[in-house]
């Protein structure tokens, strides 16, 4: 049997930390060589005690961060290196890195296009340099345009921008024209991200202090509603919140797990996993666990041999069915109502028809796939977080 | 070793707060041999409990007066001195904490001369963290609080200063004795009733009791006399022996009076036998709460009570949620209100629910208080605008010292009941410090505040209040009410009124615009956790009419200012 494994290595790595960002990282670059031996320990370390599965061609690689794109060709080519040995990685393999518009340079590129890499996505945020300097970024418009041209040049073309809306002021037109910027440069795949304060950020902090207002949230919804509107009257596929692809072979097959309820490996400090084990009699055990924000604690551990510091939980059948829930609303495959028969043992209808029923009625939702699916239309997803907390009442 | 000894409850750790007084009995030995045994009660600080400050006050010799380094002098600890002047205590200045790096003795020390008026030269410097001169403060007990002066007429005087349930045990009285001695099998007799009880045990409190065969003249302990009871012992009470009777009973105390009345309800009706068994066994160790029963529309049957204060309220709330495992609803605390009728008769109410239709009052009078602010007096104006918002009025000022004033005001004792204290602290950055007297009745003009949900009265969330602050209040409760209140299939309607007229409306709608941007690998925990909290809060609900309201709900709007 072969099983498709799908990798996220985390790089807790930045020149400088943006103002929105709650992901983990830290701006000592001199770690980085330690950190990379520390990975490929790791990497070593967690594929022998997964040996119940056998080894099977990965299905994706995710180089997330920080900035990825910092790490040299031969680092990425160790790490690289390090999951073929563990997992297998093959030519479908689809290989993801995360840079920054700010600190590309061609020869590398084209050297990670020798080692596998396939698909680029570039932290864009903005094209209006008000914003970008709002956001925190160190990279220019220029920077970004030409970013796209050495991905491309390099012979990458399976190329991501990620973009930020509902900044303070920002109108609709002013959203379109963003698109419109970002559209010309012909990228396959957008993830337009509403910002968000995260506890932690600059921006959380700058608006506990009074110097940042955010926009309202419902300004927010009603700009993701004009983004949705817009890209798909120019022919996109949204197929998830903030997720849109030109085609449906498009779609970041990586994240598709994580709203799958479908196992993930992360390596590196920060990085979550999602692991269905057996236990002694036989039954499947659903574990979530990560690695502690914590890199020189990663380092310190992996030279002596031992795991990172770490936490985990064993989900409950509850809250497997609330995070079903949680991710499976989001995308346009939506819940499926077998997944759900059998998640629930038997008792996803009776729980939710009147809900669903409601909701369709609304044209909140509606049934795809012979009834078979069920989806939530846009109006429905303008309103994703009520809509989730009322299935989760009901749980 | 526990960090905070005497401060036993839960609640009191965590607050860092006394509730309850107790005692202790410490032996000493000084340097030069000599053994001494010492009687500490510990008293509460807050102005709800000051009643337990002067039932110890009565017991004593002396006082140790305790100011935080890097707080200063409160006016807390100006009102517990003057309590102690008037008992004719000798008083030992003490400044604690003086290991913080913000500690300002010297700011202190003046303070202690210029506010307490006391020799700030005698003042102790210590570090109860640390350890740091803790022995001297033995010493100096030792050397400047007289002993206890006792005289032998042959009779067995006793003052009863607190008293606590045990459960297998009954009522245990902390007594302190001033004239004969007691031993086991004694018979003793309360003055107050003449009630007669046969002494069982009785001993010392050294961290847990500890029996001795007998006491005597000038010490505390407690006695246990198979008395059933709290209620049964009067706090103040004088204990004497029928055949070595005292001639004349000591001076009794103040006897607390609740200011603050609220309702108890349980989220599950069900629960109402326990609530009340709770409240039973609660009351047996807190002589100053009342109750008595009470029923709701919405609620069902559930418990009006007294209350010394807010914090007392919160206090006895939090202890029948975690001591009793009852999920409760309370009502919005009152004050008492004397509404004078058309037809003149005049009654007390403090309840929303009995509040006549207007056309049937002629006027209402509110509790007032007299409030002493203590504060630098950079915070002057500061104080002045919060005093004013809450309906407050200047009466006198003075300079304590060059920079610091004691502000006295006339306030609304229902303004202070609620948020004013914390108002008061936020705008004095911590500096202010409050105390007050109740001072009589004044006239207001008060109206009943209802609020509507999907068009129907809760009565549990009804409240009296000044009309000037109705509307502001309605307004602020409707959009907590809307915030707590989850979406149901409908949309519902949140309306606040005063009779006939709607003053404030919220809806809330089916489902509200919302979504969550990013949900990656690294977020599905933390996000499924948001959500397992929220279900969680949603658990205990109360069905009022065909909408589910969460506890939450009600406590939300006790809390909006």
């Amino acid at each position: 049997m072969i099983e498709s494994e799908y990798l996220y290595i985390h790089v807790p790595f930045c020149i400088k930390k943006c103002r929105y960002c709650d992901f983990y990282s830290q701006t000592n670059l001199s770690l980085i060589p330690d950190y990379v031996t520390a990975l490929v320990r790791e990497i070593g370390r967690r594929s022998q005690s997964t040996v119940s599965h056998p080894k099977g061609n990965a299905a994706t690689v995710y180089f997330g961060g920080g900035t990825p794109s910092l790490l040299g060709p031969r680092q990425l080519e160790t790490i690289l290196q390090a999951l073929d040995n563990a997992f297998g990685l093959c030519p479908q393999t689809e290989i993801t890195l995360e840079a920054n518009p700010g600190t590309l340079d061609e020869i590398h590129l084209k050297s990670f296009q020798g080692m596998g890499i396939n698909r680029v996505s570039l932290g864009f945020q903005s094209f209006d340099p008000a914003q970008l300097s709002l956001l925190g970024r160190i990279h220019s418009i220029d920077d970004a345009v030409h970013a796209v041209e050495k991905v491309r040049t390099a012979g990458i073309e399976n190329i991501s921008l990620d973009l930020i809306y509902g900044l303070p002021g920002q109108t609709g037109d002013h959203l379109i024209r963003e698109l419109d910027a970002a559209l010309v440069l012909m990228p396959a795949h957008l993830s337009c991200y509403m910002l968000t304060l995260e506890p932690g950020t600059i921006l959380h902090a700058m608006h506990g202090r009074g110097k940042f207002l955010p926009m309202a949230k419902s300004d927010q919804v009603d700009l993701f509603r004009a983004a949705a509107k817009y890209l798909k009257t120019c022919g996109w596929d949204h197929y998830e919140v903030s997720n849109f692809a030109t085609q449906t072979c498009l779609r970041s097959r990586h994240n598709r797990a994580y709203w799958q309820m479908v196992p993930y490996h992360g390596f590196g400090p920060a990085a979550h996993s999602y692991a269905v084990k057996s236990d002694t009699d036989g039954s499947a055990v659903y574990e979530r666990f990560w690695n502690a924000p914590d890199l020189n604690g990663y380092i310190n551990a992996l030279k002596t041999g031992d795991l990172p510091p770490s936490g985990s939980e064993i989900l409950t059948r509850e809250q497997r069915q609330m995070e079903y829930v949680m991710v499976g609303l989001r995308t346009s495959m939506g819940l499926n109502i077998k997944t759900g028969q059998n998640l629930w043992q038997n008792r996803f209808l009776t729980v939710f028809q009147t809900l669903m029923e409601d909701l369709e009625n609304k044209e909140l939702a509606r049934r795809r796939d012979a009834g078979q699916r069920f989806v939530l239309t846009l109006e429905g997803w303008m309103r994703l977080d009520s809509i989730i907390a009322s299935f989760v009442e009901k749980i | 070793m526990k960090e905070q000894i005497l401060d036993s409850m839960d609640i009191e750790r965590e607050r860092g707060i006394t509730i309850k007084s107790q005692t202790v009995s410490l032996p000493y030995t000084d340097p030069d041999g000599r053994h001494f045994l010492l009687n500490l009660i510990d008293t509460p600080g807050h102005v709800d409990f000051s009643y337990e400050v002067s039932r110890a006050l009565a017991s004593c010799e002396g006082a140790l007066i305790l100011a935080d380094a890097s707080q200063g002098v409160e006016a807390q600890t100006l009102a517990n001195l003057y309590l102690a002047m008037e008992h004719e205590l000798e008083i030992l200045p003490i400044i604690n904490k003086i290991d913080l790096p913000s500690a300002e003795i010297e700011w202190v020390k003046s303070q202690i001369d210029e506010d307490l008026g006391l020799d700030s030269d005698q003042a102790l410097l210590v570090s109860a963290k640390t350890g740091t001169g803790v022995d001297k403060i033995f010493q100096a007990i030792v050397d400047r609080i007289p002993g206890p002066t006792v005289e032998d007429t042959g009779a067995f005087k006793a003052l009863v200063f607190d008293s606590h349930y045990d459960p297998f045990r009954g009522v245990i009285i902390h007594f302190r004795i001033f004239e004969g001695s007691i031993k086991k099998g004694d018979r003793i007799q309360f003055m107050s009733n003449d009630a007669t009880y046969k002494v069982e045990e009785l001993g010392l409190f050294q961290i847990k009791r500890n029996p001795m065969p007998s006491l005597e003249a000038g010490q505390v302990g407690y006695f246990i006399a198979g008395i059933k009871l709290i209620s049964d012992v009067k706090i103040g009470d004088t204990v004497t022996m029928p055949d070595k009777r005292c001639d004349k009973a000591l001076g009794g105390f103040r006897e607390p009076t609740p200011v603050v009345f609220s309702s108890v309800y349980p989220v599950a009706s069900d629960d109402y036998v326990e609530l009340t068994e709770a409240l039973e066994k609660l009351k047996l160790n807190d002589a100053a709460l009342i109750y008595e029963k009470d029923s709701s529309a919405a609620l069902g049957f559930g418990y009006r009570c007294g209350f010394l204060g807010l914090l007392h309220l919160e206090v006895v709330q939090e202890r029948l949620e975690r001591e009793y495992d009852i999920s409760l609803i309370l009502t919005s605390p009152s004050v008492q209100y004397e509404v004078t009728y058309v037809s003149g008769e005049v009654k007390i109410i403090d309840n929303p629910t009995e509040y006549p239709d207007p056309t049937e009052i002629k006027c209402v009078r509110e509790p007032i208080i007299k409030a002493s602010i203590i504060v630098p007096d950079k915070y002057m104006g500061n104080v002045m605008q919060v005093c004013h918002e809450f309906r407050g009025v200047s009466t006198n000022y003075q300079y304590l010292t060059s920079n610091r004033m004691e502000m006295k005001f006339i306030l609304p004792l229902a303004e202070v009941v609620y948020e004013f204290y914390d108002r008061l602290k936020s705008v004095t950055q911590g500096y202010g410090s409050f105390d007050y007297e109740i001072a009589g009745y004044q006239e207001t003009n008060l109206v009943k505040l209802d609020f509507l949900i999907n068009a129907e009265r809760v009565d549990a969330l009804s409240m009296l209040i000044h009309r000037d602050k109705a509307e502001i209040k309605a307004r602020a409760a409707c959009k907590k009410l809307r915030e707590e209140i989850p979406r149901q299939q409908f949309k519902i309607p949140i309306q606040g009124a005063i009779g006939g007229k709607i003053i404030a409306r919220e809806t809330i709608s089916a489902y509200r615009k919302d979504v969550t941007a990013k949900c990656y690998g690294g977020d599905i925990s933390r996000k499924r956790k948001l959500l397992e909290k929220q279900r969680k809060g949603k658990k205990r609900m109360k069905m009022v009419g065909s909408v589910e309201i969460p506890q939450s709900a009600f406590l939300s709007v006790l809390k909006t200012d």
